[in-house]
């Protein structure tokens, strides 16, 4: 068996109350969370709003550390830093407006992804920019304009690319469509999908909409009261605590189509 | 030309200010030429003579040229308050930073210090601080910056606990920027705008604050021009001879109110424009 | 369903248009809109297609630097260029998208509906039964502790049922609501939408309901009017619209819409 490409063993994350006011007591927000991404694949993490999803990302991209269990990248444990291999393991955020710095123009943010991991000589960057660009469906013109004077698709596309520069074999996709309407939503999605069809790309994809999880997920996980569980298609009776919370969350989907009676309950 | 400094230039305001400090640089800048004359040549002969065409703005109590001085005191004020600008840029930004991305206890200690700075009325701690250090061109920078230093620590450091957990932050540091170029092109341009703006704002009170200490004999030494010595030169003359005190006054008045509405004029084009697009 | 409704009980919007001062052509328009009592009607369209200044229009706020170049607004038998400030709140509520930013941090919900009813002129001691029974019909099973609490204590959802009890204290004939669901998670979303359903055919209620999301129009809206560039290319039934969508931007709409869904909805109810 080849050797995943991303592996959380029992990884637990607590914290501490915050605020001086707070009577919370210290709470798990992740306990015992062990998954695996094999290369290309795509892994549908599901959850509703405070469940752990978005901590669950950060120690997935190894920006914060488990207070217990290991987060591996290709075998390594991301406790060490990734060195070289940050490249691998990007990522794309929901809110695409603050993930771009708005003193930068798009190409000078590209620059910076293409620039940090081999030196683009500088009569090449401004193609390499380019490419990048059409990759994700923009014109190459784009370059040169503020993140502000870019629609929030756009902008998000934008992110894409960034993410996409080093050419990484897995990206966490933090709620990356969910701030997006629906139109934009749907044209994101093939975007990543193609892109995952030519590049062999794997992808974390952190969302509470799970009515885009099975057309875009090969395996779908459920995270609740910090748990993880990796559940199947939805289609047998749900058993587990978590089958039935993705259960739950599955009939909370909205209709595909108007019902008979609008309205009614 | 950008089209953001275009933005910059266009209110009125804007280019009677920068007109103003302009000419006040000029004049400290080629002092010696405006005014041949040295400012500190004392001639009982020529004493309060009146405006003539060798002496525009005639001569005070000690029969010294006004016009040179005025010129002469154009250099010392700006100087003054360049240094003491510097000195809290230097002093807010490395301590507000240091606060701010170290967190903690260091953190609090600094902002305790900070307060403590915060809590007395500026002019008495500088008064007071001269009073230790004894008066003087030096001390009195050391005291002015002493006074002001902590605001600008304060706001850089609330300014870098907010960039610091930005989501473009994060996401440069994903695509593998290095600390050093975190800091210097994500976190550190937008607290020098903010920082020119508060100085922008705050130089006018600086100067005040200057003139105020000489004014009240602690600050520079008496027979070196400065606006502030010679309105309190002039003071005792204000009966008979009120001119003496309107030129420096009205120089001060001037040079605060262009750095004010420059001030004025850095918050319109740094702070909106960016986040709120056009 | 088949509730009678006149002219005595219909919203009208005829002719509206909008434009940025000093440009020559029309952001919003011609643009008309009907809504009647009981029914729910979705205004959808993508991010920037003009729905959120729409609604400005329709309470009478439209921000600074957008003038209103023509336009009739008829309830009932009142018919105004300009909807009147006494409209808002008494006759036509709103709920938005981000129910956090309509509460004010530093008050608890009481001081909201207090202040609410104050600012109409009601006297809010006299009025604690009624917005007890206000919140019961959101949802609530216990408003008095509901009231105790400040809004960062409260989830999203329910602050926007809190929301939906604040907007209809009054007995507004009408509620506009801007992206009610868009900032809630799915579980939460199908909460309000119910809740809002129920509304509609309890208080015999006129909803403009104005989503960018297809999937809310469906369960919710008895009609739907698309919009695009500031004008409406397509209204009718819902069933009748997703069935037989003849605008090609209605078409591209719809095709996105089954994207999203792909394989996911074939056995969900």
């Amino acid at each position: 068996m080849n050797e995943p490409l991303l592996e959380l063993r029992g990884v637990t994350k607590r914290y501490r109350p915050g605020g001086l006011l707070s009577r919370r007591k210290a709470r798990d927000v992740l306990c015992e969370v062990s998954l695996r991404v094999e290369p290309g694949q795509c892994l549908g993490i599901a959850g509703v709003s405070g469940a752990g999803k978005s901590t669950l990302a950060r120690i997935a991209l190894g920006i914060e550390q488990p207070d217990a269990g290991q987060a591996l990248f290709q075998g390594r444990d991301m406790a060490q830093g990734l060195g070289k291999d940050r490249r691998l393991l990007q990522a794309v955020f929901q809110d695409a407006t603050s993930s771009l710095n708005p003193r930068r123009t798009v190409g000078q943010s590209l620059a910076e992804s293409l620039q940090n991991f081999d030196p683009v000589p500088k009569g090449r960057l401004a193609a390499r920019v380019g490419e990048l660009l059409e990759r994700v469906g923009l014109a190459p013109g784009d370059a040169d304009k503020y993140p502000h004077q870019l629609s929030g698709g756009e902008q998000q596309r934008v992110c894409i690319a960034r993410a996409l520069a080093p050419q990484p074999r897995l990206v966490v996709l933090d709620e990356a469509v969910s701030s997006l309407d629906m139109l934009i939503q749907a044209q994101i999605l093939d975007l990543l999908d193609s892109l995952r069809a030519a590049s062999h790309t794997a992808f974390l994809f952190v969302t509470h909409d799970v009515r885009i999880i099975p057309g875009f997920c090969d395996r779908v996980a459920v995270l609740a009261q910090g748990t993880l569980v990796e559940v199947g298609d939805g289609s047998l009776a749900p058993a587990t605590p978590h089958e039935q919370e993705y259960h739950r969350l599955r009939a909370a989907v909205l209709p595909a189509a108007p019902l008979a009676a609008p309205g009614a309950a | 030309m950008t089209p953001r400094t275009a933005a910059f230039l266009r209110p009125w305001s804007t280019r009677l200010a920068l007109a103003l400090l302009g000419l006040v640089l000029g004049l400290g800048l080629l002092a010696p030429l405006a005014s041949p004359r040295d400012p500190n040549l004392v001639d009982v002969d020529r004493k309060f003579a009146p405006p003539s065409w060798e002496e525009p703005l005639g001569a005070d109590h000690l029969g010294r040229s006004v016009l040179a001085r005025i010129v002469h005191g154009a250099r010392v004020s700006l100087l003054v308050v360049v240094a003491i600008l510097g000195l809290n840029m230097a002093l807010g930004l490395s301590l507000g930073s240091l606060a701010g991305f170290a967190g903690g206890r260091v953190d609090a200690l600094l902002m305790r210090i900070c307060d403590v700075f915060l809590t007395f009325p500026t002019f008495f701690l500088a008064l007071f601080l001269v009073g230790l250090l004894g008066p003087g061109l030096f001390n009195v920078i050391l005291a002015v910056a002493a006074t002001h230093w902590a605001w600008y620590a304060r706001l850089t450091r609330g300014m870098v606990l907010g960039l610091k957990h930005r989501e473009y932050v994060l996401a440069a540091r994903i695509s593998g920027t290095g600390p050093v170029r975190l800091v210097t092109r994500h976190v550190l341009p937008p607290i020098l705008a903010q920082l020119l703006v508060m100085a922008g704002l705050d130089v006018g009170h600086m100067m005040l604050h200057v003139a105020g200490l000489s004014f009240l004999g602690l600050g520079v030494k008496p027979p070196t021009p400065e606006w502030g010595v010679m309105i309190s030169d002039a003071r005792q003359f204000v009966g008979s001879h009120p001119e003496l005190i309107m030129y420096p006054g009205l120089m001060i008045f001037l040079t605060v109110m262009a750095f004010n509405l420059l001030g004025d004029a850095l918050r319109d084009a740094l702070d909106p424009g960016l986040d709120h697009g056009h | 369903m088949g509730t009678e409704t006149g002219p005595r009980d219909e919203l009208a919007v005829t002719g509206l248009r909008l434009r940025l001062c000093c440009r020559d052509a029309d952001l919003i328009g011609p643009l008309d809109l009907h809504l009647r009592r009981g029914r729910v009607l979705g205004l959808v369209g993508p991010s920037g297609c003009g729905k959120s200044l729409t609604c400005r229009a329709l309470l009478g706020l439209l921000p600074p630097g957008v003038v209103q170049r023509s336009g009739r607004f008829r309830m009932g038998e009142e018919e105004q260029a300009v909807p009147p400030a006494a409209w808002r709140g008494r006759k036509l509520a709103a709920v938005f998208q981000n129910p956090t930013g309509c509460f004010d941090p530093v008050f608890t919900v009481a001081s909201h509906f207090r202040e609410t009813l104050a600012a109409h002129g009601q006297n809010p001691a006299s009025c604690s039964d009624k917005i007890h029974a206000g919140l019961r019909e959101v949802g609530f099973d216990d408003p008095r502790g509901i009231l105790d609490h400040y809004p960062f204590q409260l989830s999203g959802g329910m602050l926007q049922r809190v929301m939906i009890a604040l907007a209809l204290l009054l007995d507004p004939p009408f509620l506009l609501a801007d992206e009610p669901t868009t900032d809630l998670d799915l579980v939460s979303q199908a909460r309000v939408l119910d809740l809002l359903a129920e509304l509609c055919r309890i208080r015999n209620l006129g909803i403009l309901l104005v989503t960018h999301d297809l999937s809310v129009v469906a369960r919710l809206a008895h009609d739907m009017a698309v919009m695009h560039q500031g004008r409406i290319v397509e209204r009718g039934e819902v069933g009748a619209v997703f069935a037989t969508a003849a605008h090609p931007f209605t078409r591209g709409l719809l095709a996105a819409h089954r994207r999203l869904y792909a394989h996911s909805t074939a056995e969900v109810a």
